[in-house]
């Protein structure tokens, strides 16, 4: 390591080398990384394989489109018409996802839920393409076990996870303007390792403190999940509700809740949502 | 001092493994200490980690041909904390919020190493601990980092400088010498 060096750079080499050492013996010795690895490295493999088909799809539908449209030559007069409409979309930072999730339909039966079913087209569109990233973005984020993540229409932050054997977790993913800066909340520690609940907090990219916890519902036993954070003007809550027909708790950690917050690509849509809000300006009504 | 002072506290894996879980097993360890050293803090460290191991999974055929497949995990870690530095520059540049910085004006040798670590930019971060940690020769660090040996050189001397003027007297205290 020191040959062909300064003398200084030697001396300096060896100073940083002992620290270094010094440093990372403090380290914990057990470590188990292995199965949470194999996971993600799983979810990744099928990632990559729907992006190749993903991929295939697309080639093989503008062939197919090209043979069908393109003129064979000739005479023949022809209209050219633009690629793309002249107005661009209001929302370009947020792309359409290639997955597309079908929404969960909900009949309106709230006053939010009827205003957002008469909100006009355009309006609604750019809440359904969030949705469907944001869907498809939590189901990479998440655990497999909390399942298949699909929007539920008429309702910006509501989502639906369904497990292949036929549990149904409701996943809240809010941004809501508030600006006052309360999204992060303290960790009621006793109070909830008296019901069994549990409390993590972490800082995300940018300095942001975000707390997640973990509690037990009384009537049924199973455990609900939510990670709350301020995001510029808006507080942020992503959570992970039980299946109370199944009485299955949320599967999913606070420890994993604060990894798929974390995520840059999260933090992105947190920021395009913030900078566009989708959602009331109120507190009172949780997730909604 | 050892050429390599982490030869004693994990097994190295210098022929293809049998699994990606025994080569896991084996080097998660080391490969979880250099990323703390390139992360600073544990808990990234372990996502790097983690996720470099996931990297290797998806291309275990691959990887697990590798002449030298502690360097090709090695040169995925490296790659995989550059690319995710990158990303946080993005989020931060986007999303300032400025914060109190810690304070450097203590004597923990650890605090002290990773705060000096800490205020070299990423890729000089990198190339110290691939070089002085890793014992990484000047051509290794220039391929993997896919630089020059004479960017590699000048940066390290330059970071060792910096490195040895907050590390000088944290040493003294932290040895007693």
């Amino acid at each position: 390591m020191t040959a062909n060096m300064s003398e200084e750079d030697r001396r300096s080499a060896l100073l940083v080398r002992d620290a270094m050492e010094r440093t990372v013996a403090e380290l914990p010795s057990s470590l188990d990384l292995v199965p949470a690895a194999v996971a993600q490295g799983r979810r990744r493999k099928a990632r990559a394989r729907l992006a190749l088909a993903a991929g295939i799809a697309c080639v093989a539908g503008a062939v197919v489109f090209g043979s069908l449209t393109l003129p064979a030559g000739g005479d023949t007069p022809t209209t050219v018409r633009p690629a793309t409409s002249g107005t661009p979309s209001p929302h370009e930072s947020v792309k359409e996802p290639e997955p597309y999730r079908t929404p969960v339909h909900v009949e309106p039966t709230s006053d939010d839920e009827r205003a957002v079913a008469q909100l006009p087209p355009a309006e609604r569109k750019r809440r359904a393409q969030f949705q469907q990233q944001a869907a498809v973005l939590l189901d990479e984020l998440l655990p497999d076990t909390v399942g298949l993540i699909r929007p539920v229409d008429l309702a910006v932050s509501r989502y639906q996870a369904e497990t292949k054997d036929g549990k149904v977790f409701p996943v809240i993913f809010s941004v809501r303007p508030s600006g006052d800066g309360s999204g992060a909340r303290p960790c009621p520690s006793a109070a909830l390792a008296v019901k069994g609940g549990s409390c993590a907090q972490a800082t995300l990219p940018g300095g942001i403190k975000a707390t997640s916890l973990s509690t037990v519902a009384d009537s049924t036993g199973t455990t609900a999940t939510e990670v709350h954070f301020s995001y510029g003007h808006s507080d942020v809550v992503l959570g992970v509700v039980p299946d109370a027909k199944a009485r299955a708790s949320a599967p999913v950690t606070n420890e994993e809740l604060l990894a798929a917050v974390a995520d840059s690509r999260f933090l992105e849509l947190v920021r395009y949502a913030d900078e566009h809000p989708m959602e009331k300006k109120q507190i009172s009504v949780a997730g909604g | 001092m050892p050429e390599n002072g982490r030869g004693s506290e994990a097994p190295q894996v210098s022929q293809a493994p049998e699994s990606f879980e025994a080569f896991a097993l084996a080097s998660q360890r080391r490969l979880y200490r250099t990323a703390y050293l390139l992360c600073g803090d544990p808990d990234s460290a372990r996502d790097l980690t983690q996720t470099t191991l996931a990297k290797l999974f998806q291309h275990w055929r691959r990887a697990s041909a590798a002449d030298h497949i502690e360097a090709y995990a090695r040169t995925v870690l490296a790659r995989t904390y550059l690319a995710e530095r990158r990303r946080r520059l993005r989020d931060l540049l986007a999303h300032a919020r400025p914060g109190p910085r810690p304070a450097p004006d203590h004597t923990d040798l650890r605090v002290t190493l990773m705060s000096a670590l800490a205020g070299l930019p990423p890729r000089a971060r990198a190339m110290v601990v691939l070089r002085y940690w890793e014992d990484q020769s000047v051509e290794s660090v220039a391929e993997l980092l896919k630089c020059s040996e004479s960017t590699v050189k000048s940066q390290c001397s330059r970071s060792l400088a910096k490195l040895r003027a907050q590390l000088g007297e944290a040493h003294i205290y932290a040895t007693g010498s």
